[in-house]
Order: structure tokens, then C-alpha cells, then sequence
């Protein structure tokens, strides 16, 4: 890989790998109430997360996945069901569990540094040279030290998906809720990141849940891969990778598994609404 | 250097039919004095420091009633947009009289605190207020609500998240504001300034 995950010789506890979390979401449903009537985003959606495991969810748009990781997050609350992290209930945000949005949601009104060093400035207990060290060791595992000065409207859909990533990953949390994060982006800077994004969890040992469009792009980061089906939004199927790890996008193991996977969207009938790719 | 130029040249000619005028005698020239007089009036006042005293109050007057302005104006806009309370009171009255052109406020001005200091100082305070209170409270309100989310899920509550993402994220909406308000402080510090003038050549 093109760049080298090691610890500073300053790294503090902050750099310590912490254990990841185990989540449990239990028959969670959730509507909205829309001009259109009463949608019923999430319906009765059960699913375990084991730690450090690296869970995709794939559907077509709409069918809840955006939904479910708020639920995760604690920025929604289910109508019913709950979601246990370590066994714990969870009910409101916090720094356990990050978020990389679906949106760009970094600060234009901060550089590269500052959004990234925001959510460490929150963290108790930390000198101001921790926060700096913990930052600048972020920024370069992403590779963009360079940039640290950058404002964020300088940058390149690539490159502020990578802040997002770091800001994401400073807090040290224990789950990375990623929201179809390189859906905007070219397949080049792409293929670049899945491979950054699988030596990164490698290296810092997090549970991810990771919602995507794309059938490949779900098998090639995924332990597994669960198809949801919209209208009411349900896990309809799973599927276990068994490839060995870093995998590359374009091998042809990771084909036969996008094909199945295809092939059973378009037997819960919404292929068409996936990425054919 | 052309542009230079063409504008040098420009402003040379309306000196010159200004000039002109003034010859032919059309108007008394108490009316119409002539360039050269003006230019050496405003010599004089400048030499015997008359000018600069003006200004120097003009701009105080200004200065002051633009800070006036803001510090009342910011927090005012941020209860509006934060209780609806306040929205509905403060927001509404702020609506309407920030229409009112600031040369009604001149009157009542007058009314209350006299010919002094206090009532210019409030006609540019009441220029300036309202545009301030209006747009903080729209920039608040325009905050997308995604900067909010992703402050929560960093641990940023309360206070932190009015100082560090609500309010930074408003600014442009509040510097315009602020810049509006300085437009209406201006021009408010100026038409009372005229109005002095006024008084004081008609012999009050
Ligand atoms: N705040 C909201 N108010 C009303 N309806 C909502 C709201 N959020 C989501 N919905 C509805 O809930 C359903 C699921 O939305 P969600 O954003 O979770 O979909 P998604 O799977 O993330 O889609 P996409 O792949 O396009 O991002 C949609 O039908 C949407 O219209
Ligand atoms: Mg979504």
C-alpha cells in the first residue's frame, strides 16, 4: 500500500486500538409522516453486528439504509425496537459512534485541521499538543498532511471524502457509520480508497457499517452483505464474503460474488434500481 | 491608463461647463458658486481643521450607533431563532420596522430626547438594529441541519454548538446583515447631519 499505517513516537492513549463495539439492533421500525402519507422507512429490521466486523448494507434508494445508521447513531429514535451497542441502550449521539454522511457535513468555515482536530477538542483530558499529534496522525494515514492548511472549498470530492474519513476516525470511536461515502466520487480515486479504507480498518480495528449502492463495492469491503428491499424497508438476505483480505475490486473471485448478490436483487425485484456495475 | 485617462478628462470637462454656468450668470451665485470658490472653501476648512472635526463627529456618531446596533442586534436575532416565543414577538416587530425608512425615526427622536447627541444616536441605533436582528436570525435559521448533526454526533452540546457551528455557519448571513445595517447607519448619520445643516443655515 502506498502509505505506511505506523504509530507516532508521540502517540498517546489516544492512538491505542480500542475495542470495537458489538451492536444489536432489535425490531426496529421507524415511519415518517410525509405530505404522501405515513412511509414506513425501517420495518421491524433485526441485525447483529459483531466486534470489529465489517457489515454493508445494500438496496436501492430509499429503502431505509440512511434511516437505520441514524438509528445507530442516536440522531433518530425507532418507533419501536432498540439498538444495544456493548449491550448498552443507545439514546442520544456520541463520539462511540461516528458518522461519515451521505451529504458533505465538514465545516467550511474550518480548515483541514480544524475539522478534523473539532471533534478532539470535545474529548476531556487530552493537551493541546495530544489533540495535534492525534490530528496530524490522522491527516497523514488519509494522506493529506500537505493539506492540513487547505480550506475545505479547495479541496476535491476525493479529498473531502478522505477529511470526512479522518475527522470520522480522530475521536477514536468504537463504530464508523459510513453513509455511501464514495458514491460521488470517480472510480479511480474510488478503487484508491477501498484500498485505504481496508488497511485503515486493519490497523485500527473498528465495527463498520458501510451503506452502498454498488453490489461490487459492498463485496469487495464487506464481511457480509445484506440486501434491504423498500416499501417497508426490511433485510431480506445475507451473504458472507469469504475472500482474503485486501481484496481488490477488479479480481474475479470478488465478480462471482457480485453476481450472486445481483442476481438475488433482482430476485427481491429491485436490480434496476441498483448500479449495475 | 486609457480608463485613467478618459475619466481624468471627463471630470475636466464637467469642471468646465460647471465653470461656465457660473459665468453666464444663470443662477445667483448663491446657488451656483463657482468650482474655484468651493475648492477653496473646502481648502480653508480642511487648513483650520473644520473639516476634519465634522467628520471626526460624523463618523463617531456613526461608529457608535453601528456598535449599538450590533451588540443588541446579534443576541436578539439568536432568541429569535432560537424560541419561538421570541419569533413571534421581537421577529415580527423587527419585520416591520425594519421597512421604516430611518428619517421617520428622526421626529421622535427629536420628541424625546431633544436636539443632542442621544437623538442622533438613536436614529442610527434604529437604522442599524433591525437588519441586524432580521438577518442573524436568517442566517441561524439557515444552517443546514447537517453541520448540527455531525457537531452532535462529535459530542458538541449547548453552548459549544452556538459558539463553534451555529454561529460560524450563520456569519454570512449575519456579515450582510451587517453590512445593510451599516448601509442604514450611514445613510441615517447622514440625513441627520443634512438636517442640522438645514436648521443651522436657516438661522435656528
Ligand atoms: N426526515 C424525513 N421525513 C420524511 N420522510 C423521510 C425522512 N427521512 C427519510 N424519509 C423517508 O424514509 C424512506 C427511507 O429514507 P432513507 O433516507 O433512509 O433512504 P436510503 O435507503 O438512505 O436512500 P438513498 O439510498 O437514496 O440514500 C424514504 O422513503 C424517505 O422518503
Ligand atoms: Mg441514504
Amino acid at each position: 500500500m502506498r502509505r505506511a499505517v505506523r504509530r507516532r513516537s508521540s502517540a498517546t492513549e489516544e492512538l491505542e486500538v480500542i475495542a470495537p463495539s458489538k451492536l444489536a439492533i432489535n425490531n426496529v421500525s421507524k415511519s415518517f409522516q410525509s405530505a404522501s402519507g405515513k412511509v414506513l422507512a425501517l420495518d421491524r429490521v433485526s441485525l447483529n453486528v459483531a466486534e470489529a466486523e465489517f457489515v454493508c448494507l445494500v438496496g436501492a434508494s430509499g429503502c431505509g439504509k440512511s434511516t437505520l445508521l441514524n438509528i445507530i447513531a442516536g440522531l433518530e429514535k425507532p418507533d419501536s425496537g432498540e439498538v444495544l451497542a456493548d449491550g448498552k441502550p443507545v439514546t442520544a449521539p456520541g463520539r462511540e459512534r461516528l458518522v461519515m454522511f451521505q451529504e458533505p457535513a465538514l465545516f467550511p468555515w474550518l480548515t483541514v485541521f480544524g475539522n478534523v482536530l473539532f471533534g478532539l477538542n470535545l474529548k476531556p483530558n487530552l493537551s493541546r499538543k495530544d489533540r495535534h499529534d492525534v490530528a496530524k496522525y490522522y491527516l497523514e494515514l488519509v494522506g493529506l498532511s500537505r493539506f492540513e492548511r487547505a480550506n475545505i472549498h479547495e479541496l476535491s470530492g476525493g479529498m473531502k471524502q478522505r477529511v470526512s474519513l479522518a475527522r470520522a476516525l480522530a475521536p477514536n470511536p468504537r463504530v464508523l457509520l459510513m453513509d455511501e461515502p464514495f458514491a460521488a466520487l470517480d472510480a479511480l480515486t474510488r478503487e484508491q480508497l477501498y484500498g485505504d479504507i481496508q488497511e485503515i480498518w486493519k490497523a485500527r480495528r473498528k465495527t463498520i457499517v458501510f451503506v452502498t449502492h454498488n453490489v461490487r463495492e459492498g463485496a469487495c469491503l464487506g464481511d457480509r452483505v445484506l440486501l434491504f428491499s423498500p416499501h417497508p424497508g426490511r433485510i431480506q438476505e445475507e451473504f458472507a464474503v469469504e475472500l482474503p483480505r485486501p481484496r481488490d475490486i477488479n479480481s474475479v473471485d470478488l465478480a462471482a460474488y457480485a453476481t450472486r448478490i445481483t442476481k438475488a436483487l433482482k430476485r427481491i425485484g429491485q436490480a434496476e434500481a441498483v448500479a449495475a456495475e | 491608463m486609457k480608463r485613467l485617462l478618459l475619466a481624468a478628462g471627463f471630470f475636466v470637462v464637467l469642471l468646465l461647463l460647471w465653470d461656465a454656468a457660473f459665468r453666464a450668470r444663470i443662477w445667483s451665485p448663491v446657488l451656483l458658486p463657482s468650482p474655484w470658490q468651493v475648492a477653496s472653501y473646502l481648502k480653508n476648512a480642511a487648513v483650520d481643521g473644520t473639516l476634519a472635526g465634522a467628520t471626526l463627529i460624523t463618523m463617531r456618531r456613526l461608529l457608535a450607533g453601528y456598535f449599538i446596533g450590533l451588540v443588541v442586534g446579534l443576541p436578539l436575532g439568536l432568541l429569535t431563532a432560537r424560541w419561538k416565543l421570541f419569533r413571534d414577538t421581537i421577529g415580527t416587530m423587527a419585520l416591520g420596522l425594519q421597512t421604516l425608512p430611518s428619517v421617520c425615526w428622526v421626529p421622535l427622536a427629536l420628541l424625546w430626547f431633544g436636539q443632542t447627541e442621544a437623538a442622533m444616536l438613536f436614529v442610527v441605533v434604529m437604522g442599524t438594529l433591525w437588519s441586524v436582528v432580521i438577518a442573524t436570525e436568517t442566517g441561524v435559521r439557515n444552517v443546514p441541519p447537517i453541520y448540527r448533526r455531525a457537531a452532535l454526533t462529535m459530542g458538541s452540546k449547548r453552548l459549544h454548538m452556538w459558539f463553534k457551528v451555529i454561529l460560524p455557519a450563520a456569519l454570512p448571513f449575519i456579515v450582510s446583515g451587517m453590512k445593510q445595517g451599516w448601509a442604514f447607519a450611514w445613510r441615517s448619520g447622514h440625513r441627520d447631519h443634512v438636517r442640522d445643516r438645514c436648521h443651522r443655515f436657516a438661522g435656528r
